[in-house]
């Protein structure tokens, strides 16, 4: 199905809040509460048919909060969705995926030691890529790019500018 | 049963013996033995370290270790601009490096909608092959390799020797090759090149014979891969494994002909698929994939027209609208995405690079679960991945 | 005259015959060895060794020995020191032993002659047992000891998995190299390897027991630990089986044992199955010089295979041996004794 069909028959479901189509591809967000059940429907749907698990990730938008975006493909339907959501800085958490894709699981363990975004129900949140002792959530904005602070790099200048 | 052993708790330090834990009870109570194969290790390519619960030779379970090579990458991209980028994506799957770097500047050509010149688009294709072929002879040799047999490994490396040569005169690097730019390419080919190309395309078809008759047929390699880690499609689809692993498992998914980019439908080729998804069907996968590759190689050199290889108005500073994309290429190992986030400026607000090797290495306890310890070698070889693209 | 009165004196031949074999249990692992760096390399489209000696690199394997000697002496803390400093002695002691009881020759001198030289007279042996191929089997069983001590005393798991494979291995595929000795022995009427020898003058005994040829070499190379039956040191898998933690000298006698044992089962071969030191075709060339030949040709073919072929798994390699090369080499034996007695 094309982006737009997709988006149409998903908003009929009434599990979805809000959609947008953009070069070509499907994002559609869920609300927290309902983000396992929406995933269920795009696995279980015949015309929706996602079997087949992208990447799990999330991108900090500041104020707005945290946005899990999980993205997922079907090999049968050949079309792709981005599966959003938004969590509220404060309270960072959300249900895991781990029982409908096997690969959601070192996804969601990633996401939650850059992140710090908890994932009720999957009960192995160990560091994956980062050392044990590693404290902090990296890719938060508020985390610091150490050597940026110290000095600023000097590849942000064209050659032109720098004298 | 296996009791003091939890998850999380792994063995280390220096001096230490055998670690014991009681599994079973009674007069016949075993001991389980906690071995751990990596970081260092003749076998892993790289860093990767798989705990193992044994029982003699059987495997009681495996937990893979990863991250001694993560290196930052989404991070770092944040503080960097497209250009840069481009030279840090290529230092992830290392064996066939464009691969990488085309990924992004598609995503970032996306988002800008810019026009890539045709020119531009099959001499893309051709090094994206050429890649392809170099990662796939790599991966044929080290097989062999670990399972014993020390010949192939040599051939693999005087194929790939002439490979890079061929590309080193293109772009100027061996293994990293940076020769991607927003909108197009770095240079236009040297002279000469193209003839050079399809008389390496006729001697390396040439030469894989060798590879046929030295383990394709040999009957100790058979006995060693056949029906040995075999992977269900539908597991392997729910764990996001893709490229060579996926086609063995029966699925013919590839990006280059669902979602052909570039000019990948303009060529002809096919997509091998294995029947029983064991080591073996991997691996005559990948031995298949490489001449595939060889073909579409030809018809890129009689397709390829003239013309630039960069767009006449090309802004000096790239900086791509607001917005979100999630761009995919067939990469040697698997699918390689990167989901892009832009906010306008010269830096992505965030750029999450999805690897082949990351998912392909998470499906290894499910391949190990039983298994014996000869056929872990042969299994985490047959298993493609490499550590860079693992970790970022 | 004085050649003879030379044979004559106990200890002059005792001392010519060790200072021989000490310099050929020297020269001749080191021969196999540079031979395997070369053909393996010129398989592998590589050169091999060029630097060491100038010409062609041999002086490498020279060149290592003394690098080895001149090694730190280092036992794992945790090591169970005597046992591990005895085990490289105890797989590399046999395999020399061995080297007493091949003739490379034929006699030189009878023994009515000269009194010293024993039963079967003087020749190019080190002492003609009437026991010999039964000594030859026992001694090579030894060195399963060795790799053990070797193993255990490592505390090492990649070394102890390596032993116990190792163990299990050798004795597994001691059967069939016992069976395929007896059948010989019986097709020659003697145990001793200087009357094996001598019985083929006619035809080699590889035509009538060429089972039996097959399947001592198999066996002899599963004893080696050689590829493709190389899973106990495996170093893909168990980095390098018992020999992992093993540095320096003790190392190197390891690996001075892996290619001695090439040459003494290579040797074995060829005076229980090859003809000894008779020759064919070309007339003339002494008998030493075509031991010398079988010797290494025999050891062309165990590097040969070394390039070629992956390595078998531990239960497929018990497979082989339980199920199909006993059988066969019992039958060996079976044929052979009623061809005896009909014929």
């Amino acid at each position: 199905m094309t982006p737009e069909e997709l988006a149409k028959h998903l908003n009929e479901t009434g599990l979805f809040e809000r959609d947008e189509v953009a070069h070509g591809e499907l994002s559609m967000w869920a609300s927290r509460d309902g983000w396992v059940a929406g995933a269920e429907h795009l696995k279980e749907c015949g015309r929706c048919r996602f079997d087949f698990f992208t990447f799990i990730s999330a991108v900090d938008l500041e104020d707005e909060g945290f946005e899990v975006v999980c993205h997922l493909y079907s090999v049968r339907r050949q079309h792709h969705i981005n599966y959003k959501t938004l969590l509220p800085r404060t309270e960072p958490r959300l249900r895991t995926l781990k029982g409908l894709w096997l690969g959601a699981d070192w996804g969601e363990r990633e996401t939650h030691e850059l992140f710090g975004i908890d994932f009720d129900g999957h009960g192995d949140l160990r560091k994956l890529l980062l050392p044990d002792e590693f404290e902090g959530f990296p890719l938060r904005k508020d985390f610091l790019l150490m050597s940026r602070e110290i000095k600023e790099w000097p590849g942000l200048k064209e050659p032109e500018e720098v004298k | 049963m296996p009791s003091e052993r939890s998850a999380g708790v792994l063995p280390g330090g220096p001096g230490e013996g055998v670690q014991v834990v009681i599994a079973g009870e009674g007069e016949l109570a075993t001991q389980e033995m906690t071995l751990s194969i990596g970081p260092q290790h003749p076998s892993t390519h790289g860093v990767l370290r798989v705990v193992l619960g044994l029982d003699g030779e059987r495997i009681a379970s495996a937990i893979p270790v990863i991250g001694y090579m993560h290196r930052a990458f989404d991070k770092l991209a944040e503080a960097r601009d497209y250009r840069q980028i481009i030279a840090l994506s290529n230092r992830h799957d290392w064996l066939s490096a464009f691969g990488n770097e085309l990924g992004i500047t598609l995503a970032v050509e996306r988002l800008m909608e810019l026009e890539v010149p045709e020119r531009a688009q099959w001499i893309r294709m051709l090094v994206a092959e050429w890649n392809r072929v170099l990662n796939h002879l790599m991966f044929l040799g080290s097989f062999g390799l670990e399972l014993g047999a020390m010949t192939p490994m040599f051939y693999a490396f005087r194929e790939r020797e002439d490979i890079q040569h061929l590309l080193e005169a293109a772009t100027g690097g061996r293994m990293h090759f940076t020769y991607n730019r927003v909108g197009g390419l770095k240079e236009d080919l040297p002279r000469g090149f193209l003839k050079e190309s399809s008389d390496l395309v006729r001697k390396i078809r040439h030469r894989l014979l060798d590879y046929e008759g030295l383990l394709l047929g040999n009957e100790i390699f058979k006995k060693r891969t056949v029906s040995i880690g075999v992977l269900p499609g539908e597991i392997a689809k729910s764990y996001g494994v893709t490229g060579p692993i996926l086609q063995a498992s029966g699925v013919a998914e590839d990006s280059r002909k669902t979602e052909p980019y570039l000019h990948y439908d303009q060529v002809e080729f096919e997509v091998p698929t294995g029947a029983h998804g064991d080591s073996f069907d991997r691996f005559l996968v990948l031995y298949r994939r490489i001449e595939e590759s060889l073909k579409i190689i030809e018809q890129v050199h009689d397709k390829l027209p003239a013309g630039p290889i960069i767009p006449a108005k090309m802004p000096k500073n790239i900086k791509p609208p607001e917005g979100w994309t999630y761009v995919r290429t067939e990469n040697s190992l698997g699918e390689t995405g990167y989901y892009l986030v832009s906010r306008g400026g010269k830096e992505p607000w965030r750029l999450k690079m999805r690897t082949p090797s990351f998912h392909n290495v998470s499906m290894i306890p499910y391949l190990l679960e039983g298994v014996l310890l000869p056929d872990l070698i042969a299994v985490l070889g047959s298993v493609f991945f490499v550590v860079g693209d693992v970790d970022r | 005259m004085i050649f003879y009165e030379l044979f004559d004196n106990f200890w002059a031949v005792l001392g010519l015959k060790l200072g021989v074999l000490f310099i050929f249990f020297l020269t001749a692992p080191l021969l196999i060895g540079y031979t395997e760096h070369k053909v393996l390399a010129h398989m592998q489209a590589r050169l091999g060794p060029m630097e060491a000696g100038k010409f062609h690199g041999w002086a490498q394997l020279v060149a290592d020995g003394v690098k080895f000697i001149q090694k730190e002496d280092l036992i794992p803390r945790a090591a169970d020191k005597w046992v591990f400093s005895l085990a490289p002695a105890v797989v590399i002691v046999p395999v020399v032993v061995v080297f007493l009881v091949i003739p490379f020759g034929p006699a030189l001198v009878n023994s009515d002659v000269a009194a010293s030289c024993g039963a079967g007279g003087c020749g190019w042996w080190g002492e003609n047992l009437d026991v010999g191929i039964f000594f030859v089997l026992a001694v090579t069983s030894v060195s399963v000891i060795g790799m053990l001590m070797a193993g255990w005393a490592s505390a090492n798991k990649f070394s102890l998995i390596g032993a116990i494979r190792g163990a299990a291995q050798l004795i597994a595929y001691e059967l069939p190299l016992v069976l395929a000795a007896a059948a010989v022995a019986m097709q020659a009427g003697t145990l001793s390897l200087v009357g094996i020898a001598e019985g083929q003058q006619s035809m080699w005994y590889v035509v009538p027991q060429f089972a039996g040829f097959a399947i001592f070499i198999t066996a002899s190379l599963a004893e080696l630990s050689r590829p493709p039956f190389d899973m106990p040191i495996a170093d893909s898998e168990i980095i390098f089986g018992h020999m992992t933690e093993y540095s320096g000298i003790r190392f190197g006698l390891f690996l001075l044992s892996e290619y001695a044992g090439i040459v003494s089962l290579s040797a074995v071969a060829t005076v229980l199955y090859l003809g000894g030191w008779h020759g064919f075709i070309i007339p003339g060339i002494p008998g030493p010089l075509w031991t010398l030949a079988k010797i290494g040709a025999l050891g062309f073919f165990v590097i040969w295979l070394r390039a070629t072929y992956p390595r078998l798994r531990e239960d497929q390699l018990q497979k082989l041996s339980w199920k199909y090369l006993i059988p066969i080499a019992l039958l060996n034996i079976l044929l052979t004794g009623i061809f005896k007695v009909v014929f």
